[in-house]
């Protein structure tokens, strides 16, 4: 059969549409071909060189396969539409001597993608060395991100009426379903069945979304946006560890959200907290100042607070104020940020901090950056960084990184019911 | 309703290091690797029979992508058959196949739907009696509330391989599809195949 002949059995609805059927695979040979590839041959065996090559190309990876993935539904609902085994399909699988039709090898590139990291930590089981062995963890690490940033992509183009532009609420950064109950002050009203709502964390806001399953695909229909900028986040919540709380105006309106797993939370709330903090890191200045001279009155209302669970739940939250009835609503949003101020402004009044710490709290690293620990362990500060953030080193292992200031404590410390700032502490004691 | 087709899809899932190579490898090649060498084909192809005509037997294997919904999804929507693989030296990997299952059943579509697409939960490596972490009847039990089939194998030992993908493809009630077109003498009528299924 010549190509002429082949050329005739084209189907009607598939004339001109080459780039819905294939995305952007022709870009992705390239990219492998000309750069990725070439890269990788010049390595020569060098397994440091080879993490490289995956870490410094960590945006196109990024790019490429998201664009390829989020097209991929189009191509198959392309091909369903004008039926897989159509003559023209067929007799370019056989021209092309193809073992596999044409589906078969459009999803090749979206297992592929998935299987770099499972290479690369294949490759960390062989490593010479300690430099390279952080190398190959940070491809590794890039990697895993990218899959993560592709996955998550894949949902956002689901979401329906959403009025505003997804693009101006920043990078996405987590998003996951929940179930999620509401309560106003304004109108008691109280739901006893919570709603199921998918929710997706960006930069700026945070969008609930109603998932709907018509067919093959779910689709996210949305229902509410709050901005980060106006929301306060309660990281425990009474009787359910897997909840965690956001609410507006000093909570007149609360989203009480669960999680499917303590581990979701977890990475939602580091999340959320990591935003605000940055956050307040912008709004940092005069209003600090301010802050402080209130957070001496709240912190005596504060430390009669006995909840349990206190000592995990300060650096961005109030505690429920459920537990305390008596509290100024108000007070809570306010003294919500006092923490980091402090820490701050020992930053700045030039104190010295170091010292031996506590964990109170399972931390979980987010990024290559930071350490995780355990509730419990004993850490050693190195220096303090901004916006809450301290540099430490693990006790007994050669583990270093950034973590939140709120989650330690100075080892010389008696008691963890209040809830005031660490720092401050700290500083006491060094005295 | 997915258009009659010469390929039949056959979608791998399970956690890393489970096995699902070793299995999709011993099938298809009748051969077995003993160190672990990370998934690095993707798909794979045998040749079998279907309403009596011959037909591409075709198994993708997800390795990889287990912690990424979905693009694990865009396998699932062309799959006809799925084997979901645990280690039974670990309790980890079969509790890392259940979101596995619900992204199936979403994608899939209803209980009725579902009920008539061939599903087999596999516990693999059985033959590693002294590292067990989970029994046969907890797998068991574990299949029924998913509403699906169960076996258990091993692709180092060669037990129950060609018999899960016998019985899997005797599942599909759509067309009438089997292994006949291998090699004589491997599948000794379904009494056989019967017994080992229920050998726990």
């Amino acid at each position: 059969m010549t190509k002429e002949d082949v050329k005739c059995l084209i189907p009607a609805g598939l004339d001109g549409k080459a780039d819905i059927l294939f995305g952007n695979l022709e870009e992705i040979c390239l990219f492998h071909r000309d750069e990725f590839l070439k890269d990788m041959e010049a390595c020569n065996f060098h397994i440091e060189l080879v993490a490289l090559c995956f870490t410094k190309r960590k945006d196109a990876f990024y790019k490429l396969y998201s664009q390829y993935c989020q097209n991929h539904p189009r191509s198959e609902s392309l091909r369903e539409l004008i039926g897989e085994n159509n003559a023209f399909f067929q007799s370019c699988q056989m021209k092309l001597g193809h073992k596999l039709p044409l589906a078969a090898y459009l999803l090749k590139p979206i297992q592929r993608v998935t299987k770099y990291q499972l290479l690369l930590k294949d490759l960390l089981h062989y490593r010479d060395n300690e430099k390279t062995s952080q190398d190959l963890q940070e491809a590794l690490d890039c990697m895993l991100v990218v899959l993560k940033c592709v996955n998550d992509s894949m949902h956002q183009i689901a979401i329906t009426g959403f009025r505003g532009n997804l693009t101006e609420q920043g990078e996405l950064l987590l998003q996951g379903s929940f179930s999620v109950w509401y309560e106003s002050k304004k109108d008691r009203l109280l739901r006893l069945k919570p709603m199921q709502r998918h929710l997706f964390l960006y930069q700026k806001a945070i969008l609930f979304c109603k998932k709907t399953a018509a067919h093959t695909k779910a689709t996210y229909q949305f229902k509410q946006c709050l901005k980060m900028s106006q929301v306060g986040l309660t990281e425990t919540v009474k009787g359910d560890s897997r909840k965690f709380e956001l609410w507006l105006q000093g909570r007149q309106e609360v989203y009480i959200i669960q999680a499917t797993t303590l581990e979701q939370k977890q990475s939602w709330v580091n999340e959320i907290k990591r935003v605000l903090l940055e956050q307040l890191q912008e709004l940092r200045g005069e209003k600090i100042r301010q802050y402080s001279a209130n957070f001496a009155k709240m912190r005596q209302a504060t430390s009669l607070d006995t909840t349990s669970q206190s000592s995990c739940n300060r650096s961005i939250s109030s505690d429920d104020t459920r537990s305390h009835p008596d509290e100024d609503s108000q007070a809570s949003s306010d003294y919500s940020n006092s923490d980091d101020e402090d820490s701050f402004m020992d930053h700045h009044s030039g104190k010295s901090l170091t010292g031996k710490y506590i964990a109170l709290a399972d931390y979980d690293a987010v990024g290559h950056s930071e350490v995780s620990m355990k509730e419990g362990d004993p850490v050693e500060l190195l220096k303090v960084g901004c916006a809450g953030w301290w540099y430490i080193k693990l006790a007994g292992s050669q583990s270093e990184g950034w973590v939140p200031a709120s989650y330690l404590e100075h080892s010389g410390r008696k008691s963890s019911r209040s809830c005031q700032s660490v720092s401050s502490q700290a500083s006491n004691n060094t005295e | 309703m997915p258009e009659q087709s010469n390929d039949y899809r056959v979608v791998v899932f399970g956690a890393g290091g489970v096995g699902k190579s070793s299995l999709v490898l011993r099938f298809v090649k009748g051969t077995f690797r003993e160190s672990y060498i990370p998934t690095i084909e993707d798909t794979y192809r045998q040749v079998i029979s279907c309403n009596k005509n011959i037909c591409t037997l075709q198994i993708t294997d997800t390795t990889g992508s287990h912690q990424f919904p979905a693009m694990q999804r865009l396998s699932i929507s062309k799959g006809h058959a799925f084997i979901l693989v645990y280690s039974c030296t670990s309790r980890q990997s079969l509790e890392e196949l259940r979101p596995i299952w619900e992204v199936i059943r979403e994608t899939k579509g209803g209980a009725n739907e579902l009920a008539s697409i061939p599903i087999m939960l596999v516990g693999n490596k059985c033959d590693e009696t002294e590292n067990r972490e989970v029994s046969a009847a907890e797998g068991e039990a574990e299949a029924k509330s998913w509403g699906c089939h169960f076996m258990e194998t091993s692709a180092k030992t060669n037990h129950n391989v060609k018999e899960l993908f016998a019985e899997l493809l005797n599942l599909e009630k759509n067309r009438n599809i089997s292994l006949q077109l291998e090699k004589k003498g491997q599948l000794k009528g379904t009494r056989k195949l019967k017994e080992k299924c229920m050998v726990m």
